[in-house]
């Protein structure tokens, strides 16, 4: 064994340079600068990873396996004292050793470096190359991949790059967990990259060990039972492959057969009356529109929801302006998804002139942008810090969701407050400092408009219960805020721009509850959306559209349900189409599983899910997929017995594939040319019938082989 | 499965797709012989010896070596064979002590001193690196890393192949040396007949993935015979000759000049009736050297359709 | 004692081995009694196989021409005729037909031919 090793690092060693120079330009790619300023070590690494390393680690296996399958190769290296199995694991100890270092050297270069400038140039920490470390170990999939595609005799036209399919299908999830970042999802990540790596080099160590001396079909096409890695994982590759080249056709059909142009779709929605304060149920239309260069909502018609009421939404309304449309409750919760494990994306917060990164510790990290780039300060829950300093209390989730939720005060042209789970904070600059106007935990919240001239409402909610905050300034009113855009005439759809905001800091803001509502029981699990009235808050729930509840703030709580008039049918009209037909051409197992759930849905009622009713509404698609899946089948049944007879299957094998034809469709006939070795044919000179090459026997006469005719020239001494 | 032989193949068969390369090999090298695989590029002697190693399964039928089936080849049994590549293969990286390291380590019996000597007779330097090296040192090294490890049964495929005479003399030294001892069997495939007659004691010959002979190199000489007509018509374009009668055990007939070379197996007196039935002025016995033997074999392939006999009505 | 073997001969190289032996023998350079070298120390100087070797061996010893001893190698015999009269007048025929067709070639009369052949007999001192 450690002589092999010592060959095939000696042999392959020369590969490294070109590895150690990919992965260094790519680490110098990625590093932030002035081009890429954004860049984001952890996501920005891991994309341009994702392509390179499993390209190297394909490059590497298919060199190490080329030249030892050929002939001579072949035969110098395995004939001496050593097993296949040995020269496999040899292969793979090395070429994983040349590989990781070719990819370590420059990521722990790139690891200093960062440790080098710290944070104090730019937020990023050394740890943030883990989540590219463990994605090049997900990529040496293709290692083995590559050696399995070499030891295979298949054609290079045919199946022979089957493999390759799932090894790199199984990439594609563990770069979109780890394009995010963070070393839990690198932890976990390694949790399936290690049984996957096994699963691989076991797959490729059963092909190298009994593929490479290319045993004849009556030998290699019997007793998968035995051997199972290999056939399950070519039946995956293809199953994969199939779908998605069906997929694939379908969604260009699609693309192709759709209209260019956007037509936009109505949607209802409860609205509150500004005036009445009375919830209504609206139908609004999002347009584009193209003087303004921008999207408007218009609404379109709408109604009054009342105890009991059939509501139509489509009634024409006489002030379509008076409605404002309920809010909808942002849940406040960690932005992990956006971060690359230690950080946010960098962004700017309105009204500051400085550049924030969110440290998930729970630290706003700013960076002064001129004349040089650097670290200015720490803005912790209690107050600002110097840089370096991590001692003050940290944020509950990333503040930066303040300026979600108080979109309406930087569009009238104020500072957006700062906003985590634990309260509502105000920056101030020149100096920095950072005060606490509300403090309380928050799970959700959203700000409420009020009538023209004063300040909107803030609802919090934490559990069950919705609190209604009012902004004051020093003399206790709330009147303080103006909106330019309120008085602009009802079809103007342009929005003042603001060259400085006014900053919330001025106005010495405090922060009072007003009233406080209790969630009521049925829904309180729910994300809801809210409208204001003067004591009282409506809430729906989404997809909810016969139920509204009134919560008095007194106490206690109203249920409305009413019956809305089920719009025009907006389905999709039945009829033929090409993708219905395309349809069935994908496996039947995918019409198992749908009717699995039609049957789920009709039983239990699903939101959501397809049921029977639905699928039966349709009958000329219906019956466009069912028809064409029968013809397809019995195409693919043709097909299978086809190939069965060409790989020489028994009857038994035969029956089994067709059967599983039925589920895997075409992926079944496809898996059998790659899992098994054709079998060729030659007229036997008993029974004439064509018989096969590789038994010893006739299948059909049972006769053993004619002797070659020999004339009498042949020479054998005491022959065998 | 005697004791006696080294290798044993029955009905040995191999396809490449639907072609047959291989078909129904059935042949025995005895314990401590050396034997002489002869036969056309392509006639299928890599194959049959590749199937011999388990380097390649048969399509049907079966192999023997040293008393194990070749798909079951254990590394204990793998280093009691010795093989050495067409074309001498090696790593061209490697230095010849690095060779020499690289055999010791993969095989039980190792004789470096039988390394060194062989490398010397072929007059390489031993920190050398393979790549500077030229064809017959080349050789010399893949020889000497296959006889160190002591084989008892060596392979040896076309080893002579584009050497110069001082190597090949070197070469068919260092064979002879390792049988020495009477126990240790060579199987030499070649394509010089010279160095077959000097070394081998039996020949075999392969003709399109046949074997038509398997015999004493001797044994093999004295039942081969030849004699030259002097047939009055021209040879047509093709070259045919006709015969009133079918001439028995006929292996070959060649143009020489304007005559006919005629190659029998084991003449008798049918043969004698049949040359005297030709239309010749004049019948010759030509003395048969054990190139023309071969050669008159390994052409039947090729020019076999230039002689037919006329069925008599 | 000088043996070569030229292979692609027409005669087997055991036969070559064993015909050079016998002429060495005739001509003298190998007197009666004289050892002859181990016939794997003759393989391995000549570059054959051995068996080749021991089969010129044997048939010179089934000819006469040599003796075995056990354990000590091959020695040359005493001259015994292991030939019949007729056999032996067809051998002399055999080479002075083929030395004569030679000596024609050449442009040699018969007279010189005879004295040549002559003084070489004489030479050898019969």
């Amino acid at each position: 064994m450690k002589p092999l090793i010592w060959k095939e690092l000696r042999e392959n060693v020369r590969w490294m340079p070109v590895g150690v120079i990919v992965v260094s330009v790519i680490c110098w790619m990625a590093r932030p600068n002035r081009s890429n300023p954004g860049g984001l070590i952890a996501s920005d690494l891991v994309t341009q990873l994702a392509i390179v390393t499993p390209l190297l680690a394909f490059a590497l296996g298919v060199v190490q396996a080329y030249r030892d399958l050929q002939p001579g190769a072949g035969a110098y290296l395995h004939h001496r004292g050593v097993t296949g199995n040995q020269i496999f694991m040899a292969k793979t100890i090395a070429g994983f050793a040349i590989y990781a270092t070719s990819i370590v050297i420059p990521i722990l270069g790139l690891a200093c470096w960062i440790a080098y400038h710290g944070m104090s140039w730019y937020p990023m920490r050394p740890a943030q190359v883990v989540p590219s470390l463990a994605y090049a170990l997900a990529s040496f999939t293709m290692h083995p991949a590559a050696m399995l595609m070499m030891s295979r005799g298949a054609s290079w036209w045919g199946t022979r790059w089957f493999p390759l399919i799932p090894a790199g299908a199984a990439l594609l999830p563990f770069f979109a967990s780890l394009q995010s970042g963070g070393l839990w999802g690198a932890g976990v990540s390694l949790i399936f990259i290690l049984p996957l790596l096994a699963w691989m080099i076991a797959i490729s160590r059963q092909s190298w060990r009994e593929l490479s001396s290319e045993p004849p079909a009556s030998r290699a096409n019997v007793k998968l039972s035995r051997r199972w890695l290999l056939p399950t994982y070519l039946l995956i590759g293809v199953t994969l492959c199939w779908m998605t080249l069906v997929a694939f056709f379908i969604e260009t059909v699609e693309n192709a057969s759709r209209p260019r142009v956007w037509v936009p779709t109505p949607e209802v929605s409860f609205a509150l009356h500004s005036a009445t304060h009375e919830p209504g149920l609206l139908t609004y239309l999002q347009e584009y529109d193209a003087n303004a260069h921008g999207y408007s909502v218009r609404a379109l018609g709408g109604d009054v929801v009342t105890q009991g009421a059939t509501v139509d939404p489509m009634r024409p309304l006489e002030a379509p302006k008076q409605w404002r449309s309920f809010s909808y409750m942002q849940p406040i919760s960690s932005t992990w998804y956006q971060s690359d494990g230690f950080f946010t994306n960098v962004n700017q917060l309105q009204g500051l002139p400085l550049t924030l990164a969110y440290d998930l510790r729970g630290y706003m990290i700013c960076y002064e942008q001129y004349p040089e780039r650097r670290w200015t300060a720490t803005i912790a829950r209690d107050a600002v810090y110097p840089p370096g300093d991590f001692s003050g209390e940290p944020f509950l989730s990333e503040p930066t969701a303040g300026s979600n939720v108080f979109s309406s005060f930087s569009s009238a042209g104020y500072t957006t407050p700062l906003l985590d789970g634990h309260g509502v904070y105000i920056v101030g600059t020149e100096p920095l400092s950072i005060s606490t106007l509300i403090d309380q935990p928050i799970d959700s919240a959203t700000l409420v408009p009020l009538e023209k001239g004063h300040a909107p409402r803030l609802l919090v909610r934490h559990g069950d219960q919705i609190s209604e905050y009012q902004f004051m300034d020093a003399n206790g009113s709330d009147t303080w805020y103006v909106d330019p855009n309120e008085d602009l005439s009802p079809d103007a759809v342009q929005y003042q721009s603001y060259s400085k905001l006014k900053s919330l800091k001025d106005f010495s803001l405090s922060a009072k509850v007003v009233h406080t509502y209790q969630v009521p029981a049925p829904i309180a699990e729910s994300t809801v959306r809210v409208g204001l009235a003067n004591d009282a808050l409506y809430l729906a729930v989404y997809d909810q559209r016969s139920t509204l509840y009134r919560v008095d703030a007194a106490d206690g709580f109203e249920k409305i349900d009413f019956q809305p008039t089920t719009p025009a049918a907006n389905a999709s009209q039945d009829g033929f189409d090409v993708t219905h037909l395309l349809a069935g051409w994908l496996p039947g197992f995918v019409g198992v599983l749908l009717a699995g759930f039609a049957t789920w849905g009709s039983l239990f009622d699903v939101e959501n899910g397809p049921t029977w009713g639905e699928l039966v509404a349709m009958p000329i698609q219906l019956s466009t997929t069912i028809i064409s899946f029968a013809v397809v089948t019995a195409f693919i049944i043709w097909f299978t017995r086809r190939v069965a007879y060409r790989r020489g299957l028994s009857h038994n094998q035969t029956m089994c594939w067709c059967a599983s034809a039925l589920l895997l469709g075409m992926a079944a006939p496809l898996s059998m040319v790659a899992i098994y070795r054709q079998v060729h044919r030659e007229k036997c000179s008993h029974c004439g019938k064509p018989r096969r090459v590789d038994t010893e026997t006739c299948e059909h006469c049972d006769q053993p082989w004619d002797r070659p005719l020999h004339d009498g020239i042949v020479m054998l001494d005491r022959a065998a | 499965m005697s004791d006696t032989d080294v290798i044993r193949t029955q009905r040995l068969t191999r396809y490449f797709g639907g072609k047959a390369v291989v078909r129904e090999v059935d042949f025995a090298v005895p314990r401590g012989s050396i034997v002489g695989l002869l036969g056309l590029n392509g006639a299928g002697k890599t194959t049959t010896i590749r199937m011999l190693l388990g380097l390649l399964e048969p399509t049907r039928g079966s192999c023997q070596v040293l008393g194990t089936d070749s798909r079951e080849l254990t590394p204990e049994i793998r280093s009691r064979i010795g093989h050495t590549v067409e074309g001498h293969f090696l790593y061209p990286w490697m230095r010849v002590r690095e060779c020499e390291r690289f055999g010791r380590e993969t095989n039980s019996h190792w004789d470096g001193a039988f390394f060194e000597r062989t490398v010397r007779r072929f007059g390489i330097d031993s920190a050398a690196k393979v790549s500077w090296l030229s064809r017959g040192q080349r050789a010399g090294v893949s020889i000497a890393s296959t006889l160190a490890g002591q084989p008892e049964l060596l392979i040896l495929d076309d080893p002579a192949l584009g050497l110069d005479p001082v190597s090949r003399r070197a070469l068919n030294e260092s064979i002879l040396e390792f049988c020495e001892s009477g126990e240790r069997s060579v199987l030499l495939s070649s394509h010089l007949l010279d160095d077959v007659e000097r070394v081998a004691d039996r020949v075999t010959l392969m003709v399109d993935g046949l074997m038509v002979v398997n015999t004493g190199l001797d044994d093999f000489r004295q039942r081969v015979a030849a004699w030259t007509v002097d047939v009055s018509h021209q040879p047509p374009f093709g070259g045919s000759v006709r015969t009133p009668v079918p001439i028995p055990r006929l292996v070959n007939c060649r143009p020489l000049g304007d005559r006919w070379q005629i190659t029998v197996v084991d003449p008798d007196e049918d043969t004698s009736a049949a040359l005297a039935a030709i239309d010749s002025r004049s019948t010759e016995p030509v003395e048969v050297t054990f190139d023309d033997a071969v050669l008159a074999y390994l052409s039947r392939s090729r020019v076999y359709y230039s002689f037919f006999a006329e069925r008599t009505p | 004692m000088q043996i070569r073997v030229i292979p692609g001969s027409s005669a087997a190289i055991y036969r070559q081995i064993a015909d050079q032996i016998r002429r060495l023998v005739a001509a003298g350079e190998l007197a009666i009694g004289d050892p002859l070298p181990s016939v794997r120390a003759l393989a391995k100087e000549l570059v054959i196989n051995p068996n080749t070797v021991a089969k010129a061996y044997a048939e010179l010893v089934r000819d006469g021409v040599l003796e075995t001893q056990a354990g000590r190698g091959a020695f040359v015999a005493k001259r015994r005729n292991v030939y019949s009269k007729a056999e032996r007048l067809r051998r002399l025929d055999e080479a002075i037909e083929s030395a004569i067709s030679v000596s024609l070639t050449l442009d040699f009369t018969s007279e010189e031919i005879l004295e040549r052949m002559r003084t070489k007999l004489e030479k050898l001192d019969l």
